[in-house]
Parts: structure tokens; C-alpha cells; sequence
């Protein structure tokens, strides 16, 4: 059977491994190299990767550094930001990169997902989309770049990306990021809809009860760990955690 | 020593990472004329659409060149992912005729809601003869990524078979042509060790 996945989601910016709160205020974390051999000796599931400054200032991707962290990884790396054209994709699988993330590019030019997946398979895109909730606790597409609710409806946005051959949804909660709150699966009530490829989930997960949970709900096919693989105890002290023996 | 084949759309960076963690420098060819003889043995990795995979062996003038050397020559072959499925004649993904080294064909999972295509992630081989590729292995789980599988594939060739709604072959051999489904290069000590036993196959 299909192990469901634990994966650690990583954040960087200026080249170093960051953590953030609700995509806000980011603490440095460590040397990215480092911390992806110490997942590495744990033997995870998959590790993602999000760059989030490229996004931001347009400027090229850092290949040095991704095939270097893709050279520790003895399993799937996935990379995830500024990525606007197919030669980038290209560029990354060469260098080990397994699966790439596309999500603000969605919303300019969704062809671009339609193109790579064409040339290098549907398992090499996942499409991202951010998420955040009204004070109403009503959930919106939501863009991190500039701040503000997409006026997209999130069920079209998503069945298009899965049309524009995305082969795995990634949902962000950003009100839950990095906040171990905790992941409450009735977040997921808004899908109504099919969704026939793997749907992995990130943002508040702060247990392994609460992983647990997540990958026993059949909606979910894995699960995004960020502050709580980072970080131990009331005090938030860097210390690299991975539980992996939940359902196997 | 091995020659890996990198023909614009196979993840050579991480296939490369697995055989250097292993000790094995492979002569990474791109075309005909870069293939090194005397090293009788390839690793075929692929990633992408059947199509577009045989069109770029095609483009590199490397469809016939393997075919001789693995039909005539008795070079061994390594197929991973897509390389391995294009061993066969017919996808059903598209159009284009493979290698047609092997008995078989490709058919697409085809399932309702339970079961989600692509088949992503780790899973478990059955193995049912633990020869060659499969001695010793120290894990049996290893990481998938695809759509389609092989079907119609002799009995006696199949050395595993996984489950994804029904069972499938994931590990074959026939003679000098060995094919996996899942990503070796992706699937820790457990994946290095099936490179391994490819490499000291004599």
C-alpha cells in the first residue's frame, strides 16, 4: 500500500534556512545544507523546498545552492519559487531536483504548468496555492506577494491547474503557518469537489497526534511539517525532529 | 563502470548523486558517438512521456544504437521509470513505437476516488524472485512517481510486483535487460544497493 507522506517544508531566503509565522517576521534557522543531511540521515519521506524571496525580487534562481542541497538528498527534492520558464524547470531536473512548485506564475500564465508537464511528466509539477481566512473564518486564494485576496474562486483555481496537468495540490493554510496551533481537518470541508491526484496540506502542524490525524483523513495523501520538525520546546530552540513511523 | 544516458529529459543529477555515493563515476553519454565500449553497460533513466522520451532517444541517434547494443551486443541494461517502460512497443500514452526489447505494454491506472493518480510516494515491493537486482536489499520500500504501468509482462520475468489498486510488475528481468519502476536514485541505502547489484552483475 501507498505510504502517506511526512514531508518537512523548508523556507529560504537569502540563501539561509528561515522559519516564518504566518509568512511574517522570519527567524533564521540554520544552514540550509545542514539541516537537509540531518533529514537526510532520517531517511524522510520527500523534502519541499520554497524559496520565498525569488518570487519577490525577480532575480534568477540560485542553481549553485539547489544542486547542492539536491546532491545531500538520497530522496525526492522538490523546489518551489520564482520559477517562470520551462529552461528554469529544465535547468532543475538536471541538477536533481525531482518536482518543481508553480504558484503565483498559476495566476499569469497557467500554460506554463500545461508546458513543463508536457515535456517532463505530470509527476514533475506540484501547483501551490496559498490560502487564507476572512475574520468570518471564510477561506480565500490569497496572494503573499502583495498581500491581498485573489477574487478567484479556489475550487475553479485548483480544478484548472489539475486541467493544466499539475500532478499534486499543495495547500498552504498561511493563517496556520508556522503558528503550531495545530491542523484542524475540517479546514479541508471546503473541498466538495474530486480531486484526483495527491493533495498535500501545510500549515499548524504541532504533534505527531496531529500528523497522525491528518494522514489517517482520506482527503489528505501528505502532509507539510515545518515548525514542528525545526523547532523544540516553549522556547522555540532549533532542533531538526522527524517522526516517520505513524502508518508504516 | 557504466555509461547513464542523459537524453535531455531524465533526472541525470540525482541518478549521478546515488552512483557517486556508491563510489561510481558513470561516463554520461548524450549522443551515439559518447557512449564508451568499454564499459558494457547502460543505465537508461527517464522521465516525461513515452513519447517525448523515445522522440528524444530518437533526436540523439540513440533508439537504434541501444537496440544493437543491448540485442546484439548483449550490453546490460538498466531502465528506471520511464526508461524501463521504454523497453516495450506500445503506451498507451501515446503513439510512438519504443524499444520493443521486451514483451509487454504500458496501460494508464485507471481508478475511481480510493486510489489517486499518479501513483506518488513509497511503497512496497513484492518480491517474488529475489535475484540479481533485488539480493540483499536492506528495505523493500521504495519511491514512485508515475501513471502507467506495464502489463501483459511474462510471468518469469518479473522479479516484483507492487499494489496501486491492482498489482503490477515494478522489477523485471529478461536475459540482459533489467527495468525498474520506481526511482533507485530516490530511495536511500535500499535504492543505492539495487544500482549496486546492477553494477557487480558480470
Amino acid at each position: 500500500m501507498l505510504k502517506k507522506r511526512i514531508i518537512p517544508t523548508l523556507l529560504i531566503k537569502n540563501d539561509e534556512l528561515v522559519k516564518s509565522t504566518k509568512y511574517k517576521n522570519h527567524s533564521y534557522v540554520g544552514d540550509p545544507i545542514n539541516v537537509i543531511k540531518i533529514f537526510n540521515e532520517k531517511e524522510v519521506d520527500e523534502i519541499i523546498i520554497l524559496d520565498i524571496e525569488k518570487s519577490v525580487t525577480n532575480e534568477d534562481l540560485n542553481y549553485e545552492l539547489i544542486q547542492n542541497l539536491a546532491s545531500e538528498c538520497y530522496m525526492p527534492l522538490t523546489y518551489g519559487g520564482g520559477i517562470k520558464s520551462i529552461e528554469q524547470a529544465e535547468k532543475l531536473f538536471s541538477i536533481g531536483i525531482e518536482k518543481i512548485t508553480l504558484n503565483s506564475i498559476n495566476y499569469k500564465n497557467l500554460n506554463l504548468m500545461k508546458e513543463i508537464t508536457n515535456k517532463f511528466g505530470s509527476q514533475s509539477v506540484i501547483a501551490a496555492v496559498d490560502l487564507n481566512k476572512n475574520i468570518f473564518n471564510k477561506l480565500y486564494l490569497y496572494d503573499w506577494i502583495k498581500k491581498k485576496k485573489i477574487k478567484i474562486n479556489i475550487k475553479e483555481h485548483i480544478q484548472q491547474c489539475i486541467e493544466h496537468g499539475a500532478g499534486e495540490i499543495l495547500i498552504n493554510f498561511v493563517f496556520n503557518e508556522g503558528t503550531l496551533c495545530g491542523f484542524n481537518k475540517r479546514l479541508l470541508d471546503f473541498i466538495d469537489f474530486e480531486i484526483p491526484i495527491p493533495l498535500i496540506i501545510n500549515g499548524g502542524i504541532n504533534s505527531a497526534k496531529n500528523i497522525s490525524e491528518c494522514i489517517n483523513f482520506s482527503k489528505i495523501d501528505a502532509v507539510g511539517v515545518g515548525a514542528y520538525f525545526i523547532y523544540y520546546g516553549p522556547h522555540k530552540a532549533v532542533l531538526i525532529s522527524y517522526q516517520n513511523e505513524i502508518n508504516d | 563502470m557504466l555509461n547513464l544516458i542523459k537524453c535531455g529529459i531524465g533526472n541525470i543529477g540525482s541518478i549521478k548523486n546515488a552512483l557517486n555515493a556508491i563510489g561510481v563515476e558513470p561516463n554520461i553519454a548524450e549522443s551515439q558517438s559518447e557512449i564508451n565500449h568499454n564499459f558494457k553497460k547502460i543505465i537508461l533513466p527517464g522521465v516525461g512521456s513515452f513519447d517525448s522520451f523515445i522522440n528524444s532517444l530518437k533526436k540523439k541517434k540513440l533508439f537504434d544504437e541501444i537496440k544493437k547494443l543491448v540485442l546484439l551486443e548483449n550490453y546490460k541494461i538498466l531502465g528506471i521509470c520511464v526508461g524501463m517502460q521504454s523497453f516495450f512497443k506500445n503506451s498507451e500514452e501515446g503513439t510512438g513505437e519504443g524499444l520493443d526489447i521486451l514483451k509487454g505494454n504500458l496501460i494508464k491506472f485507471n481508478f475511481k476516488k480510493e486510489f489517486k493518480v499518479p501513483h506518488m510516494g513509497w511503497n512496497n515491493l513484492k518480491i517474488l524472485d529475489s535475484k540479481n537486482l533485488l539480493s540483499d536489499l536492506p528495505k523493500t520500500k521504495f519511491y514512485f512517481a508515475h501513471s502507467y504501468y506495464a502489463t501483459n509482462v511474462e510471468k518469469k520475468n518479473i522479479l516484483s510486483e507492487t499494489d496501486h489498486g491492482i498489482s503490477f510488475p515494478t522489477c523485471i528481468n529478461y536475459k540482459n535487460i533489467y527495468g525498474v519502476q520506481f526511482h533507485p536514485e530516490k530511495s536511500f541505502f535500499q535504492g543505492q544497493k539495487i544500482l549496486k547489484n546492477f553494477i557487480d552483475l558480470c
